[in-house]
C-alpha cells in the first residue's frame, strides 16, 4: 500500500517535472519577444545613448496594434541592425514603422490564404524572407497571387516563399514587368523543379544576358520549357543553342 | 493597283501580327583593332555594322517555329578592303512532356574582298531527345554542305549525348563524329568526346566549361617543306578546356571572362627553319577574353570585347600573339 502511494507520488512528480520542462522548452523554442529584450538592449553599452530618449516611441512601436508575435521578434532583428549601423533614432523609428507595416501585412496575407497552422518559429523565416522581397521590386498583390497558387497546389509555405524569393532575386538583375514575374512564378510553381532548384534560374538569366539574349526572351524560354514539364537541363540546352546562333 | 497592294499588306500584317508579337531585331556597329607582340597595330582598324532579327511563332500547345537571321558588313578604311557575312536559319519544334524534336535548316555566307570566292555553309539537323525533368538523352544527325573556294564538300555528322541536372549543376557528356567528302575521293573524318559542366548557383553568377578532345583525320596532303614528301594536313588531335564565367556587377552591367586553352598535336613533323623535324608539331593556344556589357537602356546596349591570343609551337612560324578589342553598340527592339 505504502509502496503503491510512493510510486504514484513519484509518477506525479515525474510528470510535473516533464510538463514544466516541456513548457520551458516551448517558450524557449518559440523565442517570443518580451519587453525586457528591448529594455536590455537599450541599456547595453554598445547601444547609441540617443536611443534612450526615444524609449517610449520604441515601446509603442513594439507593443501597439501588434497582430502577431512574429512581428516584434523580427522588428528586434532590424533594430539590432540599425543600432549597429548607428542610424539616427528618428530615421530608425521611421524605418521600423514601415517594416512593421510590411510584416503585419505579410502575416495577414499568409494567414488569409490559409497557411494558418504554423508555429511562430516556422512562420518567422518565411515572413522575414517575404518582407525582404517586398523591400525590392515585388508588390504585395504579386506575392499574394504567388502564395495563393502555391496553396492551391497544396504546397507548403516554404515552396511559395522560395518562388517569391527567386522572383525577387531575378527582379534585382532584370528589366521584367510584374506581369512577367507572375507568369514566371506560376510556371515555377506548376513545374517539376524542386523548390531548392528555383534560385538556379537567377544564374540562368546571367548566362542568357552574357549571350546577348533579351530578358523577355530568356523568360519565354524558361516558361515554355517549364510548362512542358522540362527542367534546368532543357533550359540550359536551349539557352546554349540560342547562344550559338549569335 | 496601288490600293490592292496596300490592302494585301494590311491583311498580311493583321494575320501575322499575333505570331510576330515576339519578334526581336537588333542593329549595331563598332570597330576592331588588332595589336601584334611589339604593340604596334598589326591590322588596320575596321568599322562594321551588323543587324539581325529573330521571329518566334508558337503554334498551339506543342509546336513552335523560329526564324533567325543576321548580317555583318566590315570596312577597312585604310586598305579599302571589305568583308561581309550573313546567315539565315529556321526551325520547327515539337515539344511534349517527354519527347522533343526539332528540325533546323540553316545557311551562312562569309566573304572578304581578299578571298577568291565566298564561303558557304548549309546545315540541316534533326535533333531528337527523350526528356525527364532532370535528364535528357539526345541524338542529332546532321547533313552539311560546304562550298569553300568553289569546292563542294558534303558531309554527314552526328552527336549523341546526355544532359543531367545534379542540384545546381548540369553535366553534359557528349560524343560526336562525322565524315566530309572532298573531290577526287578525298575524305575528312572526325570524332571526339567532351563533357560540359554548367553551374547555376542561384546567385548572380554562372560558370560553364567544357573539356574534351577531337581527332581529325584527312586523306589530303600538301607539300609543306620544299623538296620533302607531301605531308598529311588537317590531321591532328585537339585537346581543349574552355571555361567561362559570367557575373553581374550591377543590374545594367555584366561581365564575362573566358580563358580557353587548346592543345593541338599534328601528326606530321615540326617545321623548324624550313626543315622537317621528326617530332610531331604541337601548338598551344591560350586566348583569354573579357566582355563587358552595359545595358544603357531597355533597347540599347554597349559591349566592350577585348581578348588576347597566345600561340606557342615547336614550329616557330606558327607562334604568335595578337590582341583585339571591339567596341560595339546594339539596339534591340
Amino acid at each position: 500500500m505504502m509502496i503503491g502511494s510512493t510510486t504514484k507520488s513519484l509518477q506525479i512528480g515525474f510528470l510535473s517535472v516533464l510538463l514544466l520542462l516541456i513548457s520551458v522548452s516551448l517558450v524557449w523554442a518559440e523565442n517570443v519577444w518580451e519587453k525586457k529584450d528591448l529594455l536590455k538592449w537599450l541599456d547595453k553599452e554598445t547601444t547609441p545613448t540617443q536611443y534612450k530618449d526615444f524609449e517610449s516611441d520604441f515601446f509603442d512601436l513594439f507593443t501597439r496594434n501588434v497582430t502577431s508575435p512574429v512581428v516584434p521578434d523580427l522588428l528586434m532583428e532590424r533594430l539590432y541592425e540599425g543600432g549597429a549601423k548607428r542610424v539616427p533614432a528618428e530615421r530608425l523609428l521611421d524605418g521600423l514603422s514601415k517594416e512593421k507595416e510590411r510584416l503585419q501585412r505579410v502575416v495577414r496575407i499568409v494567414a488569409g490564404i490559409g497557411y494558418t497552422e504554423l508555429s511562430i518559429d516556422n512562420l518567422k523565416p518565411h515572413v522575414k524572407a517575404l518582407s525582404i522581397a517586398l523591400r525590392g521590386d515585388l508588390t504585395f498583390s504579386l506575392v499574394e497571387e504567388i502564395l495563393e497558387e502555391s496553396f492551391k497546389n497544396e504546397y507548403s509555405l516554404t515552396v511559395g516563399v522560395s518562388a517569391c524569393t527567386t522572383l525577387f532575386q531575378i527582379s534585382r538583375i532584370t528589366f521584367l514587368t510584374e506581369k512577367d514575374f507572375l507568369k514566371l512564378g506560376n510556371a515555377l510553381l506548376n513545374s517539376s523543379l524542386p523548390a531548392s532548384g528555383y534560385s538556379s534560374l537567377t544564374s540562368v538569366f546571367i548566362k542568357g544576358r552574357g549571350s546577348r539574349l533579351k530578358d523577355s526572351d530568356i523568360m519565354d524560354i524558361i516558361v515554355r520549357i517549364l510548362e512542358r514539364g522540362g527542367g534546368l537541363v532543357q533550359i540550359e540546352r536551349e539557352i546554349s543553342r540560342r547562344t550559338r546562333r549569335r | 493597283m496601288k490600293k490592292t497592294k496596300i490592302v494585301i499588306v494590311v491583311i498580311l500584317f493583321v494575320t501575322l501580327a499575333p505570331f510576330v508579337a515576339e519578334a526581336d531585331g537588333y542593329v549595331g556597329g563598332g570597330s576592331e583593332l588588332t595589336v601584334s607582340p611589339d604593340f604596334t597595330p598589326q591590322s588596320v582598324p575596321n568599322l562594321f555594322v551588323e543587324g539581325g532579327f529573330d521571329f518566334f511563332f508558337p503554334v498551339g500547345e506543342n509546336w513552335s517555329f523560329f526564324l533567325t537571321g543576321a548580317g555583318e558588313f566590315s570596312w577597312f578604311p585604310i586598305t579599302g578592303d571589305f568583308g561581309g557575312k550573313a546567315y539565315l536559319s529556321g526551325d520547327a519544334t515539337y515539344r511534349s512532356q517527354s519527347f522533343f524534336s526539332r528540325l533546323t535548316v540553316s545557311s551562312s555566307f562569309d566573304h572578304t574582298s581578299w578571298q577568291k570566292a565566298p564561303y558557304w555553309y548549309q546545315f540541316s539537323e534533326l535533333y531528337l531527345s527523350l526528356d525527364s525533368s532532370r535528364v535528357s538523352y539526345y541524338v542529332a544527325p546532321v547533313i552539311v554542305w560546304e562550298i569553300d573556294e568553289n569546292i563542294h564538300i558534303p558531309g554527314i555528322e552526328g552527336t549523341f549525348g546526355l544532359a543531367a541536372d545534379i542540384q545546381t549543376i548540369v553535366l553534359n557528356p557528349e560524343i560526336e563524329g562525322g565524315i566530309h567528302f572532298l573531290p577526287e575521293m578525298e575524305r575528312r573524318t572526325f570524332y571526339g568526346s567532351l563533357i560540359e559542366l554548367s553551374w547555376y548557383p542561384g546567385v548572380p553568377f554562372t560558370l560553364s566549361s567544357s573539356l574534351g578532345f577531337t581527332r581529325n583525320d584527312s586523306t589530303e596532303t600538301e607539300t609543306l617543306v620544299q623538296g620533302e614528301e607531301p605531308l598529311p594536313v588537317n590531321t591532328y588531335i585537339n585537346l581543349f578546356f574552355r571555361p567561362k564565367i559570367s557575373f553581374l556587377i550591377t543590374q545594367k552591367l555584366d561581365l564575362s571572362f573566358s580563358p580557353p586553352l587548346d592543345f593541338m598535336i599534328m601528326d606530321h613533323g615540326a617545321i623548324v627553319e624550313e626543315t622537317l623535324q621528326s617530332t610531331p608539331e604541337y601548338k598551344l593556344y591560350f586566348g583569354p577574353q573579357i566582355e563587358i556589357n552595359l545595358q544603357v537602356s531597355k533597347i540599347f546596349s554597349l559591349t566592350l570585347d577585348s581578348g588576347c591570343e597566345f600561340i606557342w609551337s615547336n614550329s616557330p612560324s606558327e607562334e604568335g600573339f595578337s590582341w583585339t578589342t571591339t567596341l560595339s553598340g546594339r539596339f534591340s527592339f
